[in-house]
């Protein structure tokens, strides 16, 4: 496990450089479309396979500063998982977004688990996913009820093991749990902020703090798994 | 047909009859046993004195061979009253059977010198020898006291006769265990005992040394007449119902009414001469059985089958006893001795080979292959008794075992070596409960109705190891399990794609149905019901599912495509592509398997409108009280979701509204959904023909809901209520999904 490149975006980011992971063209360009809306001026880098993908973030591990990079990462390529790209991306602290068509939570909850800043549908029209992106640049990630009940569970489920393995860093807070409850329930960031009386920013705070934890949660269980295996 | 024996399983019918063949070898060893010994081998010569002495041992070893024995002496009279006990030997003395000799009065007289033979021999005293040097033409007298006969002294013709005897009554009292109710079977089995008890007896006498007492030897010769003159019924009887019944069951007796007395009437020497009683008897009943097979094969020339079965077993019968006849009658005419008892006996063991190889060929008596696996158990069961005696009998002989070491060899090494021979041809296999119910949810889960048939198949013979399964017409077919037979068969009902079946011989044919089988197999079949209707409903819920799928692409992704292909404006056909992938996933999670609750379903909705009106700048106000978390149906949450999606197009194509408030009432079991805005309401037209809505009436009819809009200058409000059934609470809260 490394956890010197797992820093969060804790200020809002203008990422100089976007990639985008997709096979279809048409859908790549609207998507590259989409980050440059979004950030303007940014520099767009492109792959259609895993393959490509790798070799484009070999180029960008020695040349950027990493956390100004944003990927947006279709899980389904042509020759594998795009679950390994993000992986790659958040061990070299490139912010990953997967973006995809499906929205079943299982895929949905794995590209989390795997380190994903955020999930988005390729369907929603240019102005939102701009807006998502706006968004996640300011390390406000969205979050759907069936996830935040997923994930809610997820982190109530193991608690000690997880936590004597990475310090107390990933067990949710109460006001974290109450965040996840409300979202759970359907309820936006504003409903959120709203019924709890905080700031949308306090609660962005919260949803950026258990994305976090979920993604620690899911190395700790992996390095777990990887030591009752013996592989470590 | 109520028969005692019905109820033995054809295992325990076969090795009973086989102890009793044993039994019989055994009373004849010690028969044969029972007149003491000289320890000469000797051959008669036609038209000559005395017997050739072929080769000595034992008390008269010191005879030497190739000498004649011309008389034996028993010890000088004790009174001058008492005549000479001195006996010539004649040529008649060995003959083998003294049915052949040709008057009664000549049977009288060998019977007479037999037992006054039999008793110098028996008299404990030593005997004077009378020999005579065949080249020298010197007469000697060597003395000789007679001893108890040793078993190894028993000359091959007696073994080779009991060997006859016992495989005959196997083969024939096979046939009789499989097909007890059958007359020809039945008739067959005698056969076969009754030629055991021919020839067992026929090997004491024709094996003597030199005489038994005459009384045994008139007794033993009764026997053996006995019993050949059966086998000749039986025979009789066997062609009268075999391939077909020719006559009543009745007339079956009639053989046994007419020669039965023709028996006794030779037994007491009351015909004209031996002839009359013996060769004449076994003529005539060969010539009756030879007739009977010519009558069926008239009756069966209809029937190939029973023809074919007819030809084979007249074939090996009668080559058996033509040769029997002409190998001791045609010597006899020709003055020659006949040969030897034994090799005459030998050629009825073609007809029992013959018969053997017919069950294989020809299916006799309707048994099959599987017939011979019974005729193996009880064959390695005899060898199993044998191995004991032989083990009883080596340990008691050999005096350089002691007792302790007797006990060792017997705890350490036999035992354990016979309990696992036995475990071996003897175990029953049964399934465990865990084991039975796994090989039942085999079945019920085989992949095709072949193989599911197959696994049927293969588990009926697991559980009953029966010899023999064949499928009863429907006609027979039980509604329920049920012992037939008297327990030899259990018939089931039609199961797992196979027809009614009948499973006979349970256990290899060495056990019969019981009471406790009964209820295995109910209990087997209720199992099988018990899986195939969980089956059934599985595979009801995947028709069911398919259907669901089938029906949502069509109505929803069909439709909705449609529209979109025939909008003309492309902002438009966006907006109805991206509801018909919004429709999709609906239809892809209701495939999770994961029934939504209400609340999860709400706040799926709450989610997906949230950020729509989001994305178009207009505010979202959703009023929800506390609600129950139950478990909602999926035609529910999804038509209802889809409802609410197109309202929401609705309003955003058209209303130019600012809010949006959305507010949920739960009362008696109806839900209520209250949609309101704060656009510019719709026209007239727009009410009565908006497409969406006309959607959003069929969605809500769909599951038992209605719609009603009201649209003024302030807004559209469109109030949406629906049945919720009374459903069980669902498994957990909301915040546990998995």
């Amino acid at each position: 496990m490394n956890g010197a490149n797992t820093t969060p975006p804790s200020q809002p980011i203008h990422p100089a450089t976007g990639i985008v992971v997709e096979d279809m063209p048409a859908t790549r360009e609207w998507l590259a479309q989409a980050l440059r809306q979004a950030f303007p001026g940014i520099g767009i880098h492109t792959a259609a396979t895993v393959e490509q993908a790798r070799t484009c973030l070999k180029g960008h591990a020695s040349r950027h500063h990493q956390a100004s990079v944003l990927a947006l990462i279709d899980l389904r390529l042509p020759d594998g998982s795009g679950l390994d790209i993000v992986r790659l991306c958040d061990r070299q602290g490139i912010v990953p977004v997967v973006t995809s068509i499906y929205d079943d939570d299982a895929s949905l909850f794995e590209a989390l688990e795997a380190g994903a800043q955020g999930y988005l549908l390729k369907d929603h029209p240019l102005p939102q996913l701009v807006h998502y992106l706006h968004r996640i640049g300011q390390g406000e990630p969205p979050l759907s009820p069936s996830i935040a009940r997923r994930i809610l569970a997820s982190l109530r489920g193991q608690p000690e093991e997880g936590a004597r393995a990475v310090g107390d860093s990933q067990g949710l807070t109460p006001r974290e749990a109450e965040v996840l409850r409300h979202i759970g329930q359907g309820l936006r960031v504003s409903d959120v902020a709203h019924a709890l009386s905080l700031t949308e920013h306090t609660v962005a705070g919260y949803v950026k703090n258990i994305y976090r934890k979920l993604n620690i949660s899911s190395r700790a269980q992996a390095a777990l798994e990887a030591a009752r295996r013996q592989l470590l | 047909m109520q028969n005692r024996l019905d109820t033995y399983s054809p295992g325990t019918m076969l090795l009973g009859a086989m102890l009793c063949g044993l039994a019989g070898i055994v009373l004849a060893v010690h028969l044969a046993l029972s007149t003491p010994w000289l320890g000469l081998t000797l051959q008669a010569q036609p038209g000559q004195a005395g017997l050739l002495v072929r080769h000595s041992t034992g008390p008269a070893a010191a005879v030497p061979a190739g000498t004649r024995l011309m008389a034996l002496e028993g010890p000088a009279p004790s009174s001058e009253a008492t005549p000479s006990r001195r006996m010539a030997l004649q040529a008649v003395d060995l003959i083998e059977e003294p049915d052949l000799l040709p008057t009664y009065a000549e049977v009288a007289e060998l019977l007479a010198r037999q037992s006054a033979l039999g008793q110098l021999l028996n008299s404990g005293e030593p005997l004077r020898l009378h020999i005579l040097h065949a080249e020298t033409g010197r007469a000697d007298v060597v003395q000789a006291l007679p001893e108890a006969t040793p078993l190894t002294s028993l000359p091959g013709v007696f073994w080779s006769l009991q060997l006859y005897g016992l495989c005959a009554i196997l083969l024939g009292c096979w046939v009789w265990a499989l097909r007890p109710r059958d007359w020809g079977a039945r008739a067959f089995g005698l056969t076969g005992f009754m030629l055991f008890v021919s020839a067992s007896a026929a090997a004491v006498y024709a094996s003597r040394e030199l005489a038994l007492d005459g009384g045994l030897f008139r007794m033993l010769s009764m026997v053996n007449h006995a019993g050949a003159t059966l086998f000749g019924c039986a025979l009789i009887m066997l062609f009268m119902a075999y391939p077909r019944m020719l006559l009543p069951a009745r007339w079956l007796a009639l053989p046994f009414v007419v020669y039965l007395p023709w028996l006794a009437l030779d037994s007491f020497h009351m015909l004209p001469s031996p002839f009359w009683g013996s060769s004449l008897i076994y003529a005539s009943q060969t010539l009756i059985a030879v007739a009977l097979a010519l009558f069926q094969w008239r009756h069966t020339r209809h029937n190939p089958v029973q023809r074919a079965a007819l030809r084979w077993m007249s074939l090996s019968t009668f080559t058996g006893c033509a040769l029997f006849i002409i190998s001791m009658a045609l010597p006899h005419l020709v003055g020659e001795m006949p040969m030897s008892q034994s090799a005459a006996f030998g050629f009825f063991m073609l007809m029992y080979a013959g018969l053997a190889m017919g069950v294989r060929q020809y299916r006799l008596f309707a048994l099959d292959e599987w017939a011979f696996r019974i005729l193996l158990y009880v064959l390695g069961a005899i060898a199993l008794l044998a191995l004991d005696a032989l083990f009883l009998f080596v340990l008691h002989l050999n005096a350089a075992i002691s007792l302790s070491l007797a006990l060792v060899i017997t705890g350490f090494a036999y035992l354990p070596l016979r309990n696992l021979l036995w475990g071996r041809l003897v175990n029953r296999q049964a399934l465990d409960q865990g084991q039975l119910f796994r090989a039942v949810l085999d079945v019920t889960l085989a992949p095709t109705r072949t193989l599911q048939a197959e696994r049927w198949l293969g588990l009926l013979q697991t559980m009953f190891t029966p010899l023999d399964i064949s499928a009863l017409p429907p006609a027979q077919a039980p509604a329920e399990p049920e012992i037939r037979e008297q327990g030899l068969a259990l018939a089931l009902p039609p199961d797992a794609g196979q027809p009614a079946l009948q499973l006979s011989y349970p256990w290899r044919g060495r056990g019969l149905f019981g009471p406790t089988h009964l209820q295995q197999a109910r209990e087997l079949l209720a199992l099988r019901q018990d899986t195939q209707a969980s089956r059934a409903a599985f595979e009801r819920g995947v028709a069911h599912e398919r259907r669901r799928i089938a029906q949502d692409l069509h109505d929803d992704v069909g439709a909705m495509l449609l529209t979109s292909l025939h909008q003309p404006d492309m902002g438009q056909v966006h907006q109805t592509l991206r509801s018909t992938i919004a429709e999709i996933r609906s239809i892809v999670s209701g495939l999770s398997g994961e029934t939504p609750s209400l609340a999860e379903a709400l706040a799926g909705m709450r989610y997906e409108a949230g950020q729509r009106l989001d994305a178009a700048g207009v505010a979202l106000q959703w009023q929800e009280p506390p609600l129950p978390d139950a478990a909602l149906d999926y035609r529910i949450a999804k038509n209802l979701s889809s409802a609410l999606r197109e309202m929401l197009s609705n309003t955003l194509r058209h209303a130019q509204a600012k809010a949006v408030r959305i507010a949920l009432r739960l009362e008696q079991n109806m839900l209520h959904m209250e949609i309101s805005d704060d656009g510019k309401g719709m026209d007239a037209a727009t009410q009565t023909a908006g497409h969406g809505l006309r959607n959003v009436q069929r969605r809500m009819a769909d599951i038992g809901g209605q719609a009603i809009t009201h649209s003024s200058a302030a807004g559209v409000c469109v109030h949406l209520s629906l049945p919720l059934p009374s459903v069980p609470p669902s498994r957990l809260p909301a915040q546990s999904p998995t």
